[in-house]
């Protein structure tokens, strides 16, 4: 079943300067696609325009075959069923990790208490569920970020530059666990990057945007070998960024 | 469009807010009396004089004594720190005016400190030490010594929020101490000094017992010249007017100065400062930088009308005086909490909604902090009993005017630009991707701002209330015109007093404001100290 469906989507802030030109794709249950672009190429608006924060001037937007944003209506976000991690993790400071992860799961307490905990098992953080989120470490933070993000079971899960400020060895590891937690819980997600590694260690998909155009699209392993000039041109972008 | 509670809340209070201010500001459009020629002719220009030294030197020094004593608070340990922590503030419970009274008490010709010094060291009459402070120069001493606490409080939030990683970079970078402090430490908070500011230059511009009290013509002691010398209360409000645009003014040079500056903590990478002991000299030095101002803004005044009181009052503590102290800080705290809530509101609404028309809005409900009292009084009363004929005379004659309904309304719109300064600037440290994410988790509207927004909020919504308080309970004029018949609070009474230069006799509810206005203060700096959400950001 398609899971997210875009259609001749097109932004602007400023008539005449579009960010977004005429993006499509298509998106199957339980797929993880990348969008990969250098900074300001629109990748970020494409994330806020699917997760509802922002309203795009131009196109539509399908999830499960249900129309969720178009020239005549808009499913608000907090309708949408989507979960959001972004680089700066945005834990809420106020509330402990635990509460943090219960936060937007419905249900009694006993129940959104054992949702979290199991959660928080899975990226191996359940230890410090007491504690708040500044006396962890910016790893630890972002595995809870994750975890927050699918407690509430979202239709597609939402990651911008996700492993943004962490440190090699450690946004690896998180590859490696975010996309096997991710594959086992047959979740659709998307990751917004400017580094290829991540988009060809996590995704079944990717799509490469540049000055708000998609200007590559296909498999990991198939974006590698197309339009090679324009990934090498890309390469380098990323290599002084 | 269907407008929201976010968006019809704003629009509610702007009619309500803006209305008698715009009573004060259609007076321009009336006729001009021969009393305006007079002053457009021959004082108006030494009025503008006057205000621009009194802001200037008012600015410079807060700004030196309020962000210099938050920088040393919030980074180093030192003898007297834990103490002075809370004891900067104790100047907001001091009114401006009776600081002056106290001071022209202690330093005029055959004040106490000329007297005292004449008696020790056995001088005559003519002698005089402390040079004489019924000046500029006296005045912008009075003002920046009791209204230092503004700037003191907002840096001293936006340097507890600045994280210890940034001023790091900046010592590998090759900066000294003193350095980190004015090239990093300050301009990271310039946005909260300038809000902090911008309260002190209104309170400056619409002060009137303090200048009155030195002979300064200014602005405010015209239009009350104008009203109560020549009864003409239409080119009152012409002058009012006038400060009110200067006000504006300010307010949007304020605004512009500060349209891109951002200074959330982006990333949640926050580390609490590590606090410097320090000893020996600087210890010292770090000692009397922060004991002047207290001992200048606070216990001198304090002392002074002790010695008052105890030596020709002592019978003030009465019933009566009880009933007016409990009106007084009823109506303080009802208040406060009104501007505190309406300013959570307001700035949530503009966040939330991201409409660049009720920021606009926002920016006009802060004016009513620089229309002096005594106009704003005015234009309330005018508004009220508009209302209450048009509305309410079927049933009554006046039910709005003259009840506490009015004062109430008075107060929230003269401190409201406290209560949103202080909202704002903690909203700017809330990273906007924190709502982002909690609409994700389905939380928006009400339970946005209830689960994820007011806890964040917690420390800037008492320091809200700290500082609407201290106003309400210094206030005079406003208080004067729209109090209830029979109805007394204890500024009205050390307005009556000190008015008639009868000091000794102001002195009792002079100390009772102070002390009154201490209590919340004390609270509320408790449960600062103990509440920081932001250390754990």
């Amino acid at each position: 079943m398609t899971a997210l469906e875009i259609k001749d989507l097109n932004h602007y802030y400023v008539k005449g300067k579009n960010v977004l030109n005429d993006v499509n794709l298509e998106l199957e249950e339980g797929e993880i696609l990348s969008i990969l672009g250098p900074s300001g190429c629109g990748k970020t608006t494409l994330l806020r325009i699917i997760a509802g924060l922002e309203k795009e001037t131009g196109g539509s937007i399908l999830m499960k075959d249900q129309i969720i944003s178009d020239h005549f209506h808009t499913v608000l976000t907090e309708n949408r069923d989507v979960g959001l991690v972004v680089q700066e993790r945005a834990l809420f400071p106020h509330l402990t990790i635990i509460n943090n992860v219960m936060f937007g799961v419905s249900g009694s307490k006993t129940e959104r208490h054992s949702t979290a905990m199991r959660l928080l098992k899975l990226f191996r953080v359940d230890r410090y569920a007491y504690n708040y989120p500044n006396e962890i470490s910016s790893g630890e933070q972002q595995r809870v970020a994750i975890a927050r993000a699918m407690a509430p079971n979202p239709k597609i899960l939402l990651m911008d530059e996700p492993f943004g400020t962490l440190d090699q060895s450690l946004t690896n590891q998180l590859r490696v666990e975010t996309r096997k937690i991710l594959k086992d819980n047959n979740i659709t997600a998307i990751i917004v990057s400017h580094d290829f590694d991540d988009a060809l260690s996590m995704s079944d998909k990717v799509i490469v945007i540049e000055d708000g155009t998609v200007i590559q699209s296909g498999s990991a392993k198939d974006i590698t070998h197309i339009s090679r000039e324009k990934s090498v041109k890309f390469s380098s972008i990323k290599a002084n960024t | 469009m269907k407008l929201t509670f976010w968006e019809i809340t704003p629009i509610t209070l702007f009619v309500i807010f803006i209305a008698p201010v715009a009573l004060v500001l259609y007076s321009l459009t009336g006729e001009y009396s021969d009393n305006w020629t007079h002053l457009y002719e021959f004082v108006l220009t030494g009025y503008i004089i006057n205000t621009v030294y009194l802001v200037t030197g008012v600015s410079i020094l807060v700004s030196i004594i309020g962000v210099g004593t938050a920088w040393l608070i919030t980074n180093y340990n030192f003898s007297g720190k834990n103490i002075f922590e809370w004891a900067l503030i104790l100047p907001l419970a001091v009114p401006p005016y009776i600081l002056a009274y106290t001071f022209t008490g202690l330093f005029d010709t055959f004040g106490t400190a000329n007297n005292l010094i004449r008696d020790v060291f056995d001088l005559g009459r003519e002698f005089t030490f402390f040079p004489k402070v019924r000046n500029i120069p006296g005045a912008i001493i009075v003002f920046s010594f009791t209204l230092y606490p503004y700037v003191y409080l907002v840096s001293r939030m936006a340097f507890i929020n600045q994280s210890r990683t940034m001023l790091e970079a900046g010592r590998t970078l090759g900066l000294n101490k003193f350095e980190t402090f004015y090239k990093l430490g300050v301009p990271m908070i310039r946005p909260a000094i300038i809000g902090g500011l911008m309260l002190v230059i209104m309170e400056t511009i619409s002060d009137f017992g303090a200048v009155d009290h030195f002979a300064i013509s200014t602005f405010t002691t015209g239009i009350f010249r104008t009203w109560y010398g020549m009864y003409d209360i239409e080119t009152a409000k012409q002058l009012a007017s006038l400060l009110l645009i200067f006000a504006v003014t300010l307010i949007l040079i304020e605004r512009y100065s500060r349209r891109n500056a951002s200074y959330s903590n982006a990333m949640s990478l926050y580390k609490p400062l590590f606090l410097t002991k320090l000893k020996g000299i600087p210890n010292t030095l770090a000692f009397l930088i922060c004991f002047t101002p207290i001992f200048i803004g606070f216990l001198l005044p304090v002392m002074e009308l002790l010695y008052w009181a105890l030596n020709y009052k002592l019978d003030f503590f009465n019933e009566k005086f009880i009933t007016t102290a409990w009106n007084t800080f009823y109506l303080a705290l009802i208040a406060a909490f009104l501007c505190s809530i309406l300013a959570v509101i307001i700035n949530f609404s503009i966040r939330y909604k991201s409409n660049n028309y009720l920021k606009v809005m926002s920016s006009f409900l802060t004016v009513g902090y620089a229309v002096p009292g005594l106009i704003l009084a005015i234009g309330v009363m005018q508004m009220l009993t508009y209302f209450d004929q048009s509305f309410i005379s079927e049933f009554s004659n006046f039910i709005l005017t003259g009840s506490v309904m009015g004062l109430v309304l008075a107060y929230v719109i003269k401190s409201y630009a406290l209560s949103s300064s202080t909202i704002e600037a903690g909203y700017q440290r809330i990273n906007s991707r924190v709502d982002d994410v909690a609409r994700t988790l389905k939380t928006s509207g009400w339970a946005l701002l209830a689960q994820v927004h007011l806890p964040l909020l917690k420390t800037s919504f008492l320091t809200s209330m700290l500082l609407v308080v201290s106003e309400v309970i210094k206030e005079l004029p406003a208080t004067l015109i729209l109090r209830p018949f029979n109805f007394d609070t204890l500024a009205v009474y050390t307005y009556i007093y000190a008015a008639e230069e009868r000091m000794y006799d102001a002195a009792a509810p002079s100390i009772a404001i102070v002390m009154v206005g201490l209590i919340p203060i004390i609270i509320l700096t408790r449960m600062i100290r103990t509440s920081r959400p932001a250390s754990r950001d």
